[in-house]
């Protein structure tokens, strides 16, 4: 079958780093990721289901490990070769031989590894924490997309654990359940902040990531005040449909921060700024702005995964700010009640209008484009480029009216 | 020969063309035939011995006032106040007039015995002024003598211990100035006057006052209905002044009003030909003409701006008055509109100005988007009696490049004013009711106004007002030559060509409109009929 295969290859990885510094183009010819007709899935017995991709997404994450700009910190926790694509609505079999669309929450923890007993954390639910990601009957691997046993997404099929697999109502379309993953994450993230009615927060980056993260503080904390940083007209475009005020530079954020809690403003030292800041980009400029804006005493979120970074922390020493990493989605405790993530994106997924961040979809075969499309979307109008494996040609979905 | 009064040239064949000003440079515009181009009387003569038209006006005051001399004794408490640096514009070559006014009051004053002298920039919320222009205004002998002992002092409208209430109008507004002012014995306010708007109860009902006390009259309501607020007696900003000015009377506060009326002599030799009729241009005007616009082409913006922001006006003083304040004010009005009104038949459909590098607020500063906005469609626009230069329903088009260009020092509340107020809405309505209380109580703004040289924190918003009125009026407003995302901001529309400006007005006003050009330099006010 059709697959996009990525391989650890420290020449390829050099060779990729190197030339992400130089060009904003991804060079497939010396990535570590092939495109291949003959993949073939490890065996998997029950309960692990094989399913048929409909849709998979092109993430933040996956954009920095083709890069390899990201971290070196997952290696250890990732089985080569690996199918990338954690973002992914599927068919899932029945017991009768019918399928059903589902969207899979691709988190490989205790549960997903049939690990028993589960480990502290998920036997809480807490699956976000798992610490057993290279154990069990599964190759290491946090997510599928990063696991050998399980495949990914960016192909025709993928295997899944029944307790990964969530089914989608009829009124949710392929390409808003797509974005369910990212909500979902997102959720987690606002959820973990909870910020108080009234409150100032700020959203840095408008990509995927600040998107989602705007649409969960819509739906979870209608009542904070929430600024974003928007850099391309597209992006203010969408964040501006979730109440949010749009700020277009560091610098117009910088004045919001100081106007909004009456604070000062000294060359571009604020005192004062927003209660809480989420920091979806995840890099040394975007962490320190976020330390810059937030208030003495507040909280940032690191939303977006981080690059390796250098830091001034001083501003965070100085205004007591605490940095909360938050990372995948797990149970959540939701208006007295515990509730899976997902569940709670699903449930909402309706009333966000999902189905406007897809952009465009591509085919296997037209890897490179797509990865193109995805690594410049801001600067080129989109937001999130995902793979259809069935399709011939690429194409824009139908927007919702 | 005598001057020769103002005059619309009406646009034929033989028509050179209309400079127009474009911020810190110039642009001949052809104007369609048919089209009215409005221009200033010449120049008045200036009195020929100012100290002595001085001396005569402090002797022989108007309306109901004793000569200053009776009104200095030993042992009594004297403020004299002085307009700011937003008068007049550029500012004028040394001496200015203030500096001769004050010094010679100071000379009576000493002669009198009177001691207790302190001297105040009646700033209302405008920025503090600068050493330098401190020292323009009132001279280095008096800066050197009263500054270092802390007695020359910039009005603080946010100091709660500097302020005092007074009472209120009739109408409720509160009124509230200067405790030193307050509490003297004689105000002596020492006057500008460039155009008809400044003057009269304005200079310490306004000059003097606070938030609380200017937000009576500096509101949309006020401004909508200042028809216009050049014209004093049909401008309810003006009425709002003379009801504080009566409050502050009653209350015994005593004011010796000093106001001034300058010639059209806006701009020294080299840069004449800008206010001279495009068609009496000779030879040389010719050259100068050419030379400056196209070195101001090739020169940055920052530095065209400082090269005119150094250009000292050789004003002519036309006239002092001295005494009581609506008497002294009635006699100034009368030279304002010698020098200044021409007659106009009636309204056309465009209006079209050119904008200067120079308003009231940027005095050697930048003219951001706001004072762009403030200078249109407040000032300019607002040079008429009657009524409007153009219809109800009619386009303003205006000249200048409007950058999204912004002092941090001088005007950081307007840079938020323009980012977070005007992207969410250009109704002055809506931006008085929602954004305006907490932009004036903002402690950083109130700590850079009383402490920095930054404008108060609510100007911005008082700068929106002033083109209420002509909001209200408009069909449309294209700037000519200005940065379309600038424009968008504040709800206009940019046009790079005069003719494209025109195409774009024909869906405002047809395709054959009347079209009238303000011409300025030098300053002119239109009696509309």
């Amino acid at each position: 079958m059709k697959a996009l295969v990525f391989s650890r290859s420290p020449t390829r990885y050099a060779a990729t780093r190197t030339l992400s510094v130089v060009s904003s183009r991804f060079n497939a010819s010396v990535s570590p990721l092939d495109f291949t007709t003959n993949f073939e899935l490890p065996n998997r017995n029950l309960p692990y289901q094989q399913c048929k991709v409909l849709l998979s997404g092109i993430c933040g994450s996956d954009i920095s490990m083709l890069d390899s700009s990201s971290s070196r910190y997952f290696e250890d926790f990732t089985s080569f070769p690996f199918v990338p694509g954690h973002e992914i609505v599927a068919l899932a079999p029945n017991d009768d031989g019918t399928k059903r669309r589902v969207v899979i929450e691709p988190g490989l923890s205790c549960i997903v590894r049939e690990i028993s007993p589960l480990c502290d954390y998920c036997s809480v639910g807490a699956t976000d924490k798992c610490i057993n990601t290279i154990s069990g009957s599964l190759n290491s691997g946090t997510q599928t997309g990063y696991c050998h046993s399980t495949g990914g997404g960016w192909s025709e099929n993928f295997i899944a654990h029944p307790s990964q697999i969530h089914d989608l109502p009829e009124s949710i379309s392929n390409e808003a359940a797509l974005m369910i993953e990212p909500l979902a994450c997102a959720m987690h993230g606002v959820l973990r902040a909870k910020p108080k009615a009234d409150s100032e927060v700020a959203v840095i980056g408008a990509g995927t990531v600040g998107q989602m993260t705007l649409a969960a503080l819509f739906t979870l904390a209608p009542e904070a005040k929430v600024s974003a940083l928007a850099r391309y007209s597209n992006q203010a475009e969408l964040a501006s449909s979730f109440g949010a005020s749009i700020l277009r530079s560091n610098d117009e954020l910088r004045r919001t921060a100081r106007r909004k809690s009456k604070g000062i403003m000294v060359a571009n030292r604020v005192m004062g700024g927003f209660d809480t800041t989420f920091d979806c980009v995840g890099t040394n400029e975007t962490l320190s702005h976020a330390l810059e804006i937030t208030r003495p005493g507040g909280t940032v979120i690191l939303s977006g995964l981080p690059s390796p970074m250098r830091i001034d922390l001083t501003p965070l020493w100085h205004k007591q700010i605490s940095i909360v990493g938050t990372y995948a989605y797990g149970s959540e405790i939701y208006e007295d009640k515990t509730i899976r993530t997902f569940e709670l994106a699903i449930q909402r997924a309706n009333s966000l209008g999902l189905e406007r961040f897809v952009s465009t979809i591509y085919p296997l075969e037209d890897f490179e484009e797509a990865i193109n499309h995805a690594r410049n979307s801001g600067r080129r109008g989109a937001t999130k480029i995902a793979f259809d494996p069935a399709s011939k040609v690429s194409h824009t979905p139908r927007k919702a009216s | 020969m005598s001057p020769r009064p103002g005059f619309i040239l009406n646009v034929d064949k033989s028509y050179p063309g209309t400079l127009f000003w474009h911020g810190e440079g110039y642009r001949i515009e052809k104007l369609p035939e048919g089209s009215s181009v409005i221009y200033a009387p010449e120049s008045l003569p200036s009195l020929s011995d100012p100290l002595g038209a001085i001396e005569d006006a402090l002797d022989n005051p108007v309306g109901d006032s004793d000569p200053l001399d009776t009104l200095l004794t030993s042992g009594m408490r004297l403020t004299i106040a002085f307009d700011d640096v937003s008068l007049p514009l550029p500012q004028m070559v040394s001496p200015d007039i203030r500096s001769l006014i004050i010094e010679a009051v100071l000379e009576r004053a000493a002669r009198a015995g009177v001691e207790d002298v302190v001297l105040i920039a009646a700033l209302a919320l405008h920025r503090r002024m600068t050493e330098s222009e401190l020292r323009h205004a009132v001279g280095d002998r008096v800066y050197d003598s009263f500054y270092p002992r802390g007695l020359l002092l910039q009005h603080d409208a946010e100091d709660p211990k500097g302020l005092s209430f007074i009472g209120l109008t009739p109408q409720g507004e509160e009124v509230e100035i200067s405790k030193r002012a307050a509490e003297s014995d004689l105000i002596v306010y020492v006057n500008v006057n460039l155009v008809s708007m400044d003057g009269g109860h304005k200079s310490v009902a306004t000059g003097l006052s606070s938030y609380r006390s200017l937000r009576h009259h500096h509101n949309v309501k006020t401004m909508v209905h200042s028809k216009s607020f050049m014209d004093r007696h049909n401008s309810q900003l003006h009425s709002s002044n003379w009801r504080m000015g009566a409050v502050i009377k009653e209350a015994g506060i005593k004011i010796f009003q000093i106001e001034t009326t300058l010639n059209n002599d806006t701009f020294p030799k080299q840069f004449e030909f800008l206010q001279k009729r495009e068609w009496e241009w000779n030879l040389k005007d010719r050259a100068k003409f050419i030379t400056t616009s196209k070195a101001l082409e090739a020169t940055p913006p920052w530095m065209a701006r400082n090269i005119f922001h150094s250009i000292r006006s050789p004003y002519g003083l036309t006239g002092v008055n001295a005494g009581e304040v609506d008497a002294v004010h009635e006699k100034t009005l009368e030279r304002v509109y010698k020098q200044q009104l021409v007659h106009v038949s009636g309204q056309s459909d465009i209006l079209t100005m050119g904008l200067p590098f120079i308003g009231p607020y940027n005095v050697n500063s930048i003219m951001n988007p706001i004072l762009v906005y403030c200078l249109g469609l407040g000032y300019f626009f607002n040079m008429y009696k009657n009524k409007p230069l153009v219809r109800k329903g009619g386009v303003l088009i205006m000249s200048h490049p409007t950058r999204n260009e912004f002092d941090p020092v001088f005007h950081p509340s307007y840079i938020d004013f323009y980012e977070n107020v005007l992207s969410e809405t250009t109704d002055p309505i809506e931006i008085e009711a929602k954004y305006e209380k907490s932009y004036a109580e903002d402690p950083w703004y109130i700590h850079l106004y009383r402490t920095g040289n930054a404008y108060h924190g609510v100007h911005p918003f008082y700068m929106w007002y002033w083109g209420a009125h002509a909001l209200d009026h408009l069909g449309a407003v294209i700037i000519l030559g200005g940065d379309p995302k600038v424009a968008k901001r504040l709800g206009f529309m940019a046009a790079s060509t005069l003719n494209d400006a025109l195409a774009m007005a024909s869906a405002y006003v047809g395709t054959s409109p009347s079209i009238t050009h303000l011409h300025s330099p030098p300053l002119l006010m239109a009696q509309v009929e």
